[in-house]
């Protein structure tokens, strides 16, 4: 297996423990440690995947629960794909959720009809979202990553996420995703023609 | 593209997904730091192992048969002999003269009886 990335909390700085040195401490000192290095990577992934930092904090938390919860006794070197698949759920559930609740909330505005259908408001754009102009414009390689990464499907962008960042091996990716090998690989191929499509400008 | 381009490629977005995830502000690390903390801490406590519970088991099952079985073992206490009148009780009781008194022990209640006469 090949985490290069996801286990960099293997080495990181731990504060002394009283009860070092019993399996339960080292347990709980290897769990904290992984998760502190894994924790940020998958606030980020769970923001590009729900659109905003609140439901990603609320998800990794809950991911974070389940984890140690079902988990925390199996061989520290397949808890990045367990953590991942957790984490794969959670985001599934709530977009599971949304389309749900944006279906009864279309039936019900067909019902009774919209209030702001001549709120001249509602046509503004959202300042918070930038457009591809201001990309070019401003050089904000990073924003524009994140909006090419938010405009990808789901599955692409989990399989790009886990494989290129995450570091996960074709094998782990399918396991966190619960899909077949060949579905990561062209979710991945896909995911990379779309971003270098979107991003040619900004990274040649 | 070719394989050393896309390398270069994926390795600039890796950095700066690094980045973004680096800079993050800290009233995002500390709601980090706290779901992390609660994760933590909801964790069930280590059972103990099995084979506490059995020794448990066998020791608490082995105390209550040596209460239940140690009456039958050892014979109940008796009340000490009166001391010092053993040897004369176990004289009188082989002495043939003393068994026939015994034997005419009515009589001698009803001659003790008597008044003393003469």
């Amino acid at each position: 297996m090949t985490h290069t990335l996801a286990m960099h909390w293997m080495d990181s700085d731990r504060p002394a423990n009283p009860r070092a040195g019993t399996p339960a401490a080292r347990n709980h000192d290897a769990l904290d440690a992984f998760l502190r290095g894994i924790e940020r990577r998958a606030l980020r992934i769970a923001e590009f995947g729900v659109g905003n930092r609140e439901d990603a904090l609320d998800i990794v938390q809950d991911c974070m629960l389940a984890f140690v919860r079902n988990y925390r006794d199996k061989p520290a070197t397949d808890w990045p794909p367990l953590f991942h698949r957790v984490l794969d759920s959670r985001l599934l559930d709530f977009h599971r959720r949304h389309q749900v609740r944006s279906r009864w909330l279309g039936w019900i505005e067909r019902i009774v009809g919209r209030d702001d259908d001549n709120d001249p408001l509602a046509n503004v754009a959202d300042p918070r979202v930038p457009l591809p102009c201001q990309h070019v414009a401003d050089g904000e390689t990073a924003m524009a990553l994140d909006v090419a990464l938010r405009a990808l499907p789901n599955r692409q962008r989990q399989a790009f996420l886990l494989r290129i960042w995450e570091g996960l091996d074709v094998a782990d990716t399918a396991r966190a995703m619960a899909c077949s090998e060949g579905s990561v690989k062209t979710h991945l191929s896909r995911a990379m023609t779309a971003l270098r499509a979107r991003l040619e400008q900004h990274h040649g | 593209m070719a394989e050393h381009d896309e390398d270069t490629w994926t390795q600039r977005i890796r950095q700066q997904l690094d980045t973004s995830a680096r800079d993050l502000d800290a009233a995002t690390l500390s709601r980090l730091n706290q779901a992390r903390q609660a994760a933590l801490q909801a964790a069930p406590k280590p059972q103990p192992r099995r084979w506490l519970w059995q020794a448990t088991f066998a020791s608490a099952f082995s105390l209550a048969m040596a209460i239940a079985i140690w009456p039958r073992l050892v014979p109940e206490q008796l009340p000490a002999p009166p001391t010092g009148t053993l040897p004369e009780d176990f004289t009188m009781l082989a002495g043939s003269e003393n068994l026939e008194l015994y034997e005419e022990l009515d009589f001698y209640a009803w001659l003790d009886a008597q008044p003393a006469s003469g």
